[in-house]
């Protein structure tokens, strides 16, 4: 089955489909839009006075965390004092908003680096794991799951529904191994650690170290992405537009790639929206296994330590990912299908 | 012989289930030739839909099908039993094609229109995708499609019900096939709605000398259309002539059960006396909406249980207001059956909704037995509603399916009690007993899960679920609207019986105006959510005040082939008159 022409038949349709709709509420999809990311700001605001509130609620504070259980009282306050922490926490609140406006997250206290570049260092390379895994994914699972869906209940649909849970109930840390184990230890098909230097260009000359990462990534997101599919074509295979479709003499192949499948693809899309969070939180397993430097290890490492400004960074990235996520996967399901189209006004 | 467009052969059709195998068709010979109507009528469970589905190899998969069904694919017969899935591609759509029942599903969401009429073309035809939109416009057009340009381009959900039957009726056209198979093509419509188009299914008939197969379980369909009916039961034809000759003098004893079971519509000729009275001249009498009070027997003097003053509803569609129900007075009296009818959308289910308490006027009142719903609170409006028992469309989703029959009906006996004090489980047991043997199920249905019952059965559960608390007030929504004609028969005269012998009010909602005109006392008739017409349902019935009221009635069609063709004419008559239909 050739996997990449439907997917892109389907958005090359809704592409010339679209405009007619849209194009009558247009208005109303501007103020859509106006009201959605109006909605995102609020919803990020709120976020980081929580994350603020609970992380100024941590027993010894921030000070206590970095400097470690043997600091004396008068360091503490040095230290509280310097980076300010002995202002009430309105105010502290106040500043890192009116700061973080400007693009400036404050210093890391650990990394001897600000905080926005410590995430403009490794976002990029996370976006870049997460991402093509994600694509991988799709790439895989969208067929798998027609295909399953097709052949219901045969041989090929058990093996693969059984490969499914297996990959989806194997933790990823051990699938790493496994996976750094039979390729690049015993086949030597690929390096066992991730490309290392820190810039994207970098990463992107060593291709081949890419492979098992994305995998190991790849490999959990299949697992799901193929059952959704899977179910959500055989929902749409029993509906009667599919009856209504093969009645004027269309070839059941035709049916399932031109009509089945942009139907079945809504929630998927619906479920990519949430994917993007972890995107930019990254993958703390497979970093760690593959060393590679992104932003699941930034986060575990602040969060470790007590850096209150770095942790606060990571939390604000990844609750606007959340935000445009959620924001993209509507999008995405009006281009796919127009009755929800209708919401957007 | 060169007639003949459809021959069916001793087509056995059987399913494969987990419980063995399960015959649909045994065993039915038929010949459809060009240009004829031949109808094909029976129960849920007769066959007919499966006898339709094999006609275009449409089986699923488990089915297991000896036989020949043979089409007419120019001087040559091909049997679709046995050519293989990539020919019957080809024999689809250009040869045969298809009218299915649920216009609101049958079209793809997520493809234009135009598209999908276009499709069909391209199926058959090596033609350029730009000329295949243009025949697209023109099928369209000829379905009686406004605007068909700009219609092309929109999705199905733009379209109400009536219209995207249509582009699937143009879908069905699109290759000029000898024959189309229509699965109760009009079962999902309203009547005005459906008289549309089987005038449109008429005149394609007429004008492409295209034969059809028609499915349906309704004979006023069957009456107006067909040339020839097959009546199909347990798998079987049991009976095969002229529509005159089966409908009227039919040989079969099933038949004859059949024919009974449907509820008599107005007789033809009042409708043409109504509409007569509004050819002559009374403009006046057309401006719908402008009702007359509900018209009350003068010396009736029976309780007042269900009182509606005023009464309008709203609901809330993304944050605006839609008005569903405008200033609806209506009383129901003890003892007294009011039909409540029109069409989808015209507010009878949600003024129902209100009745039970469901929903809030946003002006006017809902006095059950005297006493506002919407400003009792708590205890006391829990007790007022003790007094009222509903039975919904769908008996299959109003029950819980996990639930003995026994448990659901005793549920409100176990909530309010009686007479202030709970019932002891023995008191309870002989009550849901007593409530199964009036709506007469065996004795141990109690003790049985819902789905071991049919739809009529489950219906009457429903009932006696809605009777338990022996009310004053019942509201049935659509109550026979899921099950056969003879199925429905037998509900009815359950519901006639006790309503007789408990004496309570009912309010009976439906779009059907044959068992409205068999059952009820008095009609209100809405539309858009405005109150056209109510009075006695025979005076209504027989002498319509409105136009609308005349051209409902008239759209209805009769089992009587001879009669409808007179109904039709009127109803034709009256659409000339101004009607807005």
């Amino acid at each position: 089955m050739t996997t990449a022409i439907p997917a892109r038949s389907g958005a090359v349709e809704a592409g010339a489909a679209a405009p007619a709709p849209v194009r009558a509420a247009r208005g109303g999809f501007g103020r859509f839009l106006i009201r959605r990311v109006l909605q995102a700001l609020a919803v990020i605001l709120v976020v980081s006075v929580i994350v603020f509130a609970l992380l100024h609620a941590l027993p010894g504070g921030p000070a206590r965390g970095v400097l470690g259980q043997q600091a004396t009282p008068e360091q503490i306050a040095a230290f509280e004092a310097a980076n300010g922490l002995d202002q009430p926490v309105v105010l502290q609140y106040l500043s890192f908003l009116g700061r973080s406006l400007t693009g400036d997250l404050g210093e890391s206290y650990l990394l001897n680096q600000s905080v926005s570049d410590a995430i403009a260092l490794r976002l990029p390379k996370t976006l870049l794991l997460t991402g093509l895994s994600l694509v991988v994914a799709v790439l895989v699972a969208v067929p798998a799951g027609i295909y399953q869906a097709v052949r219901r209940n045969r041989a090929v649909d058990y093996w693969l529904s059984t490969l499914a849970i297996v990959a989806y109930s194997t933790p990823t840390f051990f699938l790493g191994m496994l996976l750094i184990l039979l390729l690049s230890q015993n086949a030597g098909l690929f390096p066992a650690a991730a490309p290392q230097g820190t810039g994207i260009a970098e990463v992107l000359a060593q291709p081949a170290g890419l492979v098992l990462p994305v995998l190991t990534g790849a490999v959990p997101i299949v697992a799901t992405f193929s059952r959704y599919m899977r179910s959500s074509t055989l929902d749409n295979l029993g509906e009667d537009y599919v009856r209504t479709a093969r009645a004027k003499g269309t070839a059941y192949r035709r049916v399932v790639l031109r009509h089945v499948l942009r139907n079945s693809l809504t929630p998927v899309v619906a479920m990519l929206g949430y994917y993007l969070p972890v995107m930019f939180g990254g993958a703390l397993v497979v970093e760690q296994l593959f060393n590679y430097p992104g932003m699941g290890l930034l986060f575990w490492s602040a969060a470790q330590s007590s850096d209150f400004p770095e942790l606060l960074g990571c939390v604000l990235v990844i609750s606007v990912a959340t935000v445009v996520g959620s924001l993209l996967a509507d999008l995405l399901q009006a281009l796919l299908d127009p009755r929800t189209r209708g919401g957007l006004r | 012989m060169s007639d003949v467009v459809l021959r069916i052969a001793d087509l056995n059709v059987t399913f494969d289930t987990d419980s063995g195998e399960v015959p649909a068709v045994r065993g039915i010979d038929l010949e459809v030739r060009r240009g004829r109507v031949v109808a094909l009528v029976g129960e849920s469970g007769s066959g007919k839909s499966v006898t339709s589905l094999s006609v275009l190899g449409l089986l699923p998969a488990t089915a297991r099908v000896s036989g020949s069904v043979e089409l007419a694919d120019g001087e040559a017969l091909r049997d679709v039993v046995s050519t293989p899935e990539e020919q019957l591609v080809d024999l689809r759509g250009r040869v045969a094609s298809m009218v299915f029942q649920e216009p609101m599903t049958a079209l793809n969401p997520t493809m234009t229109l135009g598209d999908q009429v276009a499709e069909a073309v391209l199926n058959h035809e090596r033609v350029p995708r730009a000329l295949a939109r243009e025949r697209a416009v023109e099928l369209l057009r000829s379905v009686g499609i406004p605007e068909p340009e700009r219609r092309a381009g929109q999705y199905p959900h733009e379209l109400s019900g009536g219209q995207r039957q249509r582009v699937v009726i143009a879908v069905a056209l699109a290759c000029e096939p000898r024959l189309i198979v229509a699965d109760e093509p009009t079962t999902a419509l309203d009547v005005t709605v459906q008289a549309g188009i089987l005038d449109l299914l008429r005149e394609l008939v007429a004008q492409h000398d295209t034969a059809l197969l028609l499915v349906t379980h309704n004979m006023g369909v069957v009456a107006d259309l067909a040339d020839e009916v097959a009546v199909m039961s347990g798998g079987r034809i049991v009976e095969h002539g002229p529509v005159e000759q089966v409908l009227l003098a039919p040989a079969h004893e099933y038949t004859r059960a059949l024919l009974d079971a449907v509820p008599a519509a107005p007789p033809a000729s009042t409708v043409s006396v109504g509409a007569g009275s509004v050819g002559a001249g009374s403009v006046g009498a057309a401006s719908v909406g402008a009702a007359a009070p509900p018209a009350e027997g003068p010396g009736d003097d029976r309780e007042i249980v269900l009182d509606l003053r005023g009464v309008s509803l709203e609901y809330r569609v993304q944050g605006r207001h839609v008005r569903a129900v405008e200033n609806l007075d209506l009383t129901v009296r003890a003892g007294e059956m009011l039909g409540l009818v029109g069409e989808s959308g015209s507010g009878k289910s949600t003024a129902g909704r209100a009745c039970l308490g469901l929903l809030a006027p946003s002006e006017g009142e809902v006095l059950l037995l005297g006493t506002s719903v919407a400003r009792a609170r708590g205890r006391a409006r829990r007790r007022l509603l003790a007094d009222v028992g509903v039975v919904f469309q769908d008996p299959g989703g109003s029950l819980d399916p996990r639930r003995l029959v026994g448990e659901s009906i005793a549920e409100p006996l176990a909530i309010h009690g009686r007479d202030g004090r709970r019932l002891s489980p023995a008191e309870k047991r002989a009550r849901v007993r007593e409530l199964l043997d009036a709506v007469r199920l065996p004795a141990g249905a109690e003790r049985r899960y819902p789905h071991e019952f049919s739809g009529g059965q489950r219906q009457r559960i429903g009932l006696a679920r809605a009777l338990a608390l022996r009310p004053r007030l019942l509201v049935a929504d659509e109550p026979t609207s899921a099950l056969d004609v003879s199925v429905q028969a037998e509900v009815l005269q359950v519901l006639r019986d006790l309503h007789a012998e408990l004496g309570f009010g009912c309010l009976f909602i439906s779009h059907d105006l044959g068992v409205v005109h068999e059952l009820t006392d008095r009609v209100a008739v809405l539309r858009s959510g405005r109150l056209v017409e109510s009075g006695a349902t025979a005076e209504v019935f027989s002498a319509p005040r409105e136009l609308y009221t005349a051209e409902l009635l008239a759209s209805v069609p009769t089992p009587d082939p001879v009669a409808q063709r007179e109904r039709r004419a009127a109803r034709l008559r009256l659409a000339g008159t101004g009607g807005d239909l």
